[in-house]
């Protein structure tokens, strides 16, 4: 028991970030059909933001959260538009201006504040104790907000005329069109959306566990790992896999030393990429 | 009329040698007193994960270069000579190491370079050894090829991984009496095999037993909350001993452990300071936990550290990070080439083998690690700061001797 509470505080804490992430490269991709190979540095970018706004600036952390989101959200509007979309259906372009992306602002922000550890302010303090079982306040608000978050997403998506409208683009973009969905419009917004929730991902991480200008290098191989295991097109698969990934990456540690427990983790991504080449809930791809 | 005839001849043949003689004696004491530059490589990533740890250090590098300068250089043969730094970006990665030192061994041709940092060094000798290179790591983590056997032209010139871990033994033995056994946690950096025995043998020494395997952490674990547990898992321990770890690593498992109630004193065997760990996990849960760091305005710091650290902090704040390893081992190679008289990399390398104390920024240093590095002599070790936190406050926690066998 005095195990198993932390492991599975650990296990919702890490997929509920992991898919925050991870639901707005595969919003991006099933609108616009652009992988977004930048978004693990958005999410960093969007926690250095929050630090500026809230230990810079000193405003309010909530405050400072909701400034980020938007300066984020705004950003991913301005690369749909000016880096994504002029090179709509161009892989190896879209690759190129994405590694630009990385490079320009994992090397501005180590430039500006790298070289110092810093750290979000934590949205609360305190530990909850229970008899033998203690998990921290942060924790709690951590996994807090990505669920709820989570859960207004999963209602965006499923109830409202923009959220339809993303899905009719990701299951055909020239039906969508020709039934008057603005489709630039639509993948400007899915790129906020997902540019802002990475930035909601960046900001909570940022206090959980500390900011680094290379924190987005990892997250994005967690992403890809997600929308891999979710399969092309799924969105409820991210949530799934994100949980699948999340339970991996806490538990195995426990058991596993070092590498080791990575490489585990990625060879039974593996083992049911075999199992299920189109992910876990993925459709087959037409050749 | 003979006689002045000959005396003639004479006083022409001086005049003659005179004027021969007088530019070339004048241009020989000219140039002993015109100061020559040495251009000397430095392997820093200046881009990269790793910048957070080389950039500072490569800051206060080149302070100590200044003020090396500005003590008149090195002198050999009576000809000074200024230091000039001639800076490579790694790029955090060994293939940069590999290019970075190639760039600087053939395309600039110089004999001696400062860096790079830890399991990096590696990299440097199948290209620095057979072109009898001498280099100086600014940290190692005691991984094969950075200083052993197989390096006969590297020389650690600071503290490192090995050091800290004595220096920081003696202190947990000193501030905490009661502690017998410790957790052992270090990060799956290759060096596992090889420092883990070496730690325990250091703990050993001082009385202290490591309980249970070593609790290895990936070098990509985003969430320490896991490790933590596992520590805490670890029952009947008195402490934790983490080897070969950064800031942030410590900060989190720290918090992870604090939040589970665990308060045991925690060693955290490296160069950088509390700040670190408090940011991430706060002056509250940071108590207790010790690391091997140089604390600036440190009264018991000896003056050559003294001055650089304030240049350091004058020019970049006082939050900065002072790691000074680097420094350190501009200073002492500074030392060997002076005692040596020469710049000719075989003969600075006999005369470093040959020297049994070096001065270095923190004081006379002993030069050292012949059984533990399996190398005479390449290995200097200074007194070893400690850092503490007291009353809310990062203060100095005292300097720990240090011999490493």
């Amino acid at each position: 028991m005095e195990q198993l509470v932390p492991t599975l505080t650990n296990i919702l804490v890490l997929s509920s970030m992991y898919i925050l992430v991870a639901l707005g490269f595969v919003l991006l991709f099933n609108v616009a059909g652009i992988l977004n190979f930048a978004h693990g540095v958005i999410y960093m970018l969007g926690g250095y933001i929050g630090f500026a706004f809230s230990v810079v600036c000193g405003l309010n952390q909530w405050l400072a959260l909701l400034l980020t989101v938007i300066v984020i959200a705004s950003f991913g509007v301005f690369l749909e538009r000016f880096c994504f979309r002029p090179f709509a259906g161009d892989f190896n372009r879209t690759v190129t201006i994405c590694i630009a992306i990385i490079v320009i602002l994992e090397t501005g922000v180590n430039i500006i504040g790298g070289t110092k550890i810093l750290t979000f302010p934590a949205f609360v303090e305190g530990i909850l104790r229970i008899g033998h079982v203690s998990v921290s306040h942060e924790r709690i608000v951590t996994f807090a907000i990505g669920a709820a978050l989570l859960g207004i997403i999963i209602w965006f998506i499923n109830r409202t005329k923009w959220g339809q409208q993303m899905q009719a683009i990701s299951q055909d973009i020239e039906a969508a069109a020709l039934q008057g969905i603005n489709v630039h419009r639509i993948s400007a917004f899915a790129s906020a959306l997902g540019c802002g929730l990475a930035a909601i991902a960046g900001c909570l991480m940022g206090a959980y566990i500390g900011l680094s200008p290379f924190m987005g290098d990892f997250m994005l191989v967690k992403v890809l790992i997600v929308a891999i295991l979710a399969g092309v097109g799924s969105i409820g698969g991210v949530f799934f896999a994100g949980l699948v990934l999340g339970a991996i990456d806490a538990i195995l540690p426990l058991f596993i030393s070092g590498a080791a427990s990575s490489a585990i983790a990625v060879a039974i991504v593996i083992v049911i990429l075999l199992i299920r080449p189109q992910g876990l809930f993925g459709h087959e791809m037409e050749m | 009329m003979k006689s002045m005839k000959s005396s003639s001849i004479i006083s022409i043949i001086i005049l003659v040698g005179w004027m021969v003689l007088l530019p070339i004696t004048a241009n020989k004491a000219s140039a002993q007193s015109e100061k020559k530059t040495l251009r000397i490589g430095e392997l820093v990533s200046l881009t990269g994960f790793f910048s957070i740890r080389d950039i500072p250090d490569a800051n206060e590098t080149k302070i100590a270069a200044d003020l090396i300068n500005e003590m008149g250089g090195i002198t050999i043969n009576g000809q000074k000579y200024l230091i000039e730094l001639v800076p490579e970006d790694y790029k955090s990665s060994m293939d940069g190491v590999a290019a970075a030192t190639n760039r600087l061994v053939y395309d600039k041709g110089l004999k001696f370079i400062i860096g790079p940092t830890a399991f990096f060094a590696a990299a440097t000798g199948p290209i620095c050894d057979p072109n009898k290179i001498i280099r100086i790591p600014t940290w190692v983590v005691h991984s094969p090829g950075e200083v052993d056997s197989s390096t006969p032209y590297a020389f650690l010139g600071c503290n490192a991984t090995v050091a800290t871990a004595i220096g920081m033994a003696e202190y947990l033995k000193q501030a905490y009496p009661n502690v017998k056994k410790v957790t052992y946690v270090t990060i799956d950096d290759g060096t596992v095999p090889h420092m883990s025995s070496i730690a325990e043998k250091i703990l050993n020494d001082k009385g202290i037993i490591i309980v249970g395997k070593p609790i290895v952490y990936s070098n990509d674990t985003l969430d320490f909350s896991p490790i933590a547990a596992k520590i805490n898992a670890n029952k009947g321990t008195d402490a934790v001993f983490h080897v070969n770890c950064v800031g942030p690593q410590v900060g989190n498992i720290v918090k992870g452990l604090r939040e589970l109630g665990n308060n045991m004193p925690y060693a955290a065997c490296m160069p950088t300071s509390l700040t670190e760990v408090v940011a991430v996990a706060g002056k509250e849960a940071t108590k207790d936990v010790f690391v091997g760091a140089i604390t600036a305005g440190d009264p018991d710091m000896a003056p050559l550290a003294t001055e650089i650290c304030k240049r350091t902090i004058a020019q970049y704040g006082s939050d900065y990070t002072l790691y000074l390893t680097g420094a350190d081992g501009l200073w002492d190679l500074k030392q060997v080439m002076e005692k040596a008289q020469s710049l000719d990399p075989t003969v600075v390398k006999a005369t470093w083998e040959s020297m049994d104390t070096i001065e270095t920024i923190f004081g006379t240093g002993t030069v050292c690690g012949d059984e533990i590095f399996g190398i005479k002599h390449h290995v200097v070790a200074h007194p070893q700061p400690i850092q503490i936190l007291k009353d809310g406050k990062i203060v100095s926690g005292g300097w720990m001797p240090v011999y490493i066998p």
